[in-house]
């Protein structure tokens, strides 16, 4: 949020005068930011599988706001989201238990074979990449050595 | 799941459209979807299309080059916006080049305010090939100049909808040359209001029930409004220009790619030049002019076979209930202005389709179905508010309408935004980019008020001379593009 609000203080950088259009459109696109976070939030909280305690019953009973209601709606039903919303929000809802009811049957056009296919190629070039990756720990001692060395040639 | 009908009713350009990018989508062995083709036209006569077309076209597979060769389409390479006072070119492409980081409407407006009288289409290739009545496709090449060409169609939509028509056939949607006679409701979904559509009659006899409907039958809305009777509302900015006369005359020698919006005491013309003929449109209002006035400005023009028909604009306050979705001029009519009723319809059909992702249950695809069709039509509506508030008229009586019906509150905040710093309101989805917007405003005489810090500080001179530099760089690579006319001889040569 801070980095947002720099970013839209120096987009719609005032003068002297101080235009009333200008600071009522930083207020507007500032307020859409609060309340896509604030959504974002909540809806963490709602799409919860815990029934462990009163607290999160309560979280998974509770309204939220109407235009995030429609949207875990239409997310639940069918898996589309809103293309303003984070990126992540698929992998979120599914990850908190929110899993459409049903695929888009558009996929249908291709054959289960083929769809398995696709996806065991997916997974494959991932594990292949990631054997290729050296740890994250090699790396960063890779990038203090290498660092190190600079600084080393930069005071001869 | 079990086979699934799909119903257009309604074909012209509008039904096969949507046809086409239904079928192209949807497993044809899960869904069958047929055309009641009604001998009706819906929407007008030519399609002055934007660059988005293209896009479509690759959606549902056509090719360019079919249509070039087979219809009286050319291209366009955008609008020539004139009236009385202004005269201006509003194109797709980019304007200009950054100037050492800085964005070329900050540098152009600085040029203005150090007293250059270029206009803004000046640094555009795209304005000034139109202005010189050349064109060329863009090039691949990043680095090139021609590769900033953004260009559109003129379509002829008879000859139009015919190929969309045989493309859908190709792509296995079934055609019903009947007219329809009778829908018939269905009262079983008695748990929520009004009823969805069970079946439709045909002339013919036969009857097709679906398990989704869409209303492609123009203005008359038949299943969606006056079965269904879903509610339209008549906007007041819709209701001043209720005429509209149509009609055809030769090209002109200098036909350029571009089509011509004209702002008259009376309403607004468009020309726009085909490759054999130019169409001349002519909205105006019959209450605060004569019929005889308009088919003398008409005469005028050397325009003939005109065509006077009443124009009834009408939104309606949903447009997808139920079974039935609601596409084209049955869903919302407007003027005509910078985006064509068809280019909605394009719109619509991917969302549609995008949306369209099971049969169970439609109610939530229907909800987000309905509100970013709000969205895209309040944008409509920002923009032809503020052509007209723009183009006053010297007619007293458009004029006087005109100032009794103020600014919306959005079109204001546009305005006022760009009128004090050259900025923009955020908008999700849209037509007409930032930089139109721009254009459109600068065109319209309004300049921001004050200039960006970076700009400000930025050599006077040298500012001066790097924007003359871009012109004649500009005005060059116009030159060197071939002739429209011939451009299009060659096209029809080269076959």
């Amino acid at each position: 949020m801070i980095q947002v609000g720099i970013q839209k203080l120096l987009e719609f950088f005032p003068d002297k005068s101080f235009f009333s259009a200008n600071t009522a459109e930083f207020n507007r696109q500032v307020d859409a930011e609060y309340v896509r976070i604030r959504d974002f939030i909540i809806m963490h909280y709602k799409e919860t599988r815990r029934d462990d305690s009163e607290f999160w019953l309560r979280c998974k009973n509770m309204n939220v706001p109407a235009a995030l209601q429609q949207r875990q709606d239409l997310f639940g039903q069918c898996g589309v989201v809103d293309r303003e919303q984070y990126g992540v929000y698929e992998s979120v809802c599914i990850g908190q238990g929110l899993v459409p009811k049903h695929y888009d049957f558009k996929i249908d056009r291709h054959s289960s074979e083929n769809i398995a296919k696709y996806l065991q190629k997916i997974r494959m070039d991932i594990t292949t990449a990631v054997a290729q990756m050296p740890s994250a720990k090699q790396y960063i001692e890779k990038m203090v050595a290498a660092s190190a060395l600079a600084v080393q040639e930069g005071q001869r | 799941m079990t086979t699934k009908n799909i119903v257009i009713v309604g074909g012209g350009a509008a039904g096969w459209s949507v046809a086409c990018l239904l079928a192209k989508n949807l497993p044809p062995e899960l869904v069958k979807i047929s055309v009641v083709d009604e001998q009706r036209k819906d929407l007008g006569q030519v399609e002055v299309a934007r660059s988005s077309i293209h896009r479509f076209h690759e959606l549902i597979g056509l090719h360019e080059k079919q249509f070039m060769l087979n219809t009286d389409a050319s291209f366009s390479l955008g609008l020539w916006c004139q009236d009385a006072h202004k005269n201006y070119m509003l194109v797709e492409g980019p304007y200009g080049a950054p100037l050492e980081g800085i964005d070329f409407q900050s540098v152009y407006y600085k040029s203005v305010l150090l007293g250059s009288s270029h206009m803004l289409g000046d640094y555009s290739l795209n304005a000034v090939a139109a202005s010189l009545g050349r064109f060329g496709h863009p090039v691949a090449d990043p680095k090139s100049i021609y590769s900033s060409i953004q260009y559109g169609l003129h379509l002829e939509l008879d000859s139009y909808s015919n190929m969309l028509k045989a493309h859908a056939l190709a792509l296995g949607v079934e055609v019903i040359g009947s007219d329809l006679s009778r829908v018939n409701l269905s009262r079983v979904d008695m748990s929520i209001n009004g009823d969805a559509i069970e079946s439709v009659d045909l002339m013919n006899g036969q009857q097709l029930s679906a398990d989704l409907f869409i209303d492609c039958t123009g203005e008359l809305s038949v299943l969606l409004g006056d079965s269904m009777g879903v509610a339209s509302y008549a906007d007041p900015l819709d209701q001043i220009f209720d005429s509209v006369a149509v009609g055809y005359r030769p090209l002109s020698l200098d036909a350029k790619p571009v089509t011509q919006l004209i702002t008259t005491e009376n309403g607004y013309l468009k020309i726009t030049p085909l490759k054999h003929q130019e169409c001349v449109s002519y909205t105006y209002s019959s209450r605060f002019s004569s019929d005889d006035l308009i088919t003398q400005e008409i005469a005028a023009l050397n325009v003939s076979n005109v065509v006077f028909s009443p124009l009834d604009c009408k939104k309606n306050k949903q447009y997808w209930v139920k079974n039935c979705v609601a596409i084209g001029c049955a869903a919302a009519s407007f003027y005509e202005l910078f985006i064509s009723p068809m280019s909605l319809v394009r719109s619509a059909a991917v969302r549609l389709v995008d949306l369209l992702t099971d049969f169970d249950d439609f109610t939530f695809s229907i909800d987000e179905y309905n509100r970013l069709t709000h969205v895209e039509s309040e944008q409509l509506r920002e923009l032809a508010e503020l052509y007209f508030y723009f183009g006053r008229s010297s007619n007293a009586g458009i004029r006087e309408y005109f100032n009794s019906n103020e600014l919306s509150a959005s079109a204001q905040h546009r305005l006022d935004l760009f009128a004090c710093a050259g900025r923009h309101p955020h908008q999700s989805a849209h037509f007409f980019s930032t930089l139109e917007w721009a254009s459109f405003f600068v065109g319209n005489q309004i300049l921001p008020r004050t200039c960006n810090l970076d700009v400000d500080i930025y050599d006077s001179k040298r500012l001066i001379q790097y924007v003359e530099s871009l012109k004649a760089a500009i005005y060059k690579a116009a030159e060197k593009m071939p002739l429209h006319k011939d451009y299009i001889a060659r096209l029809a040569f080269n076959k």
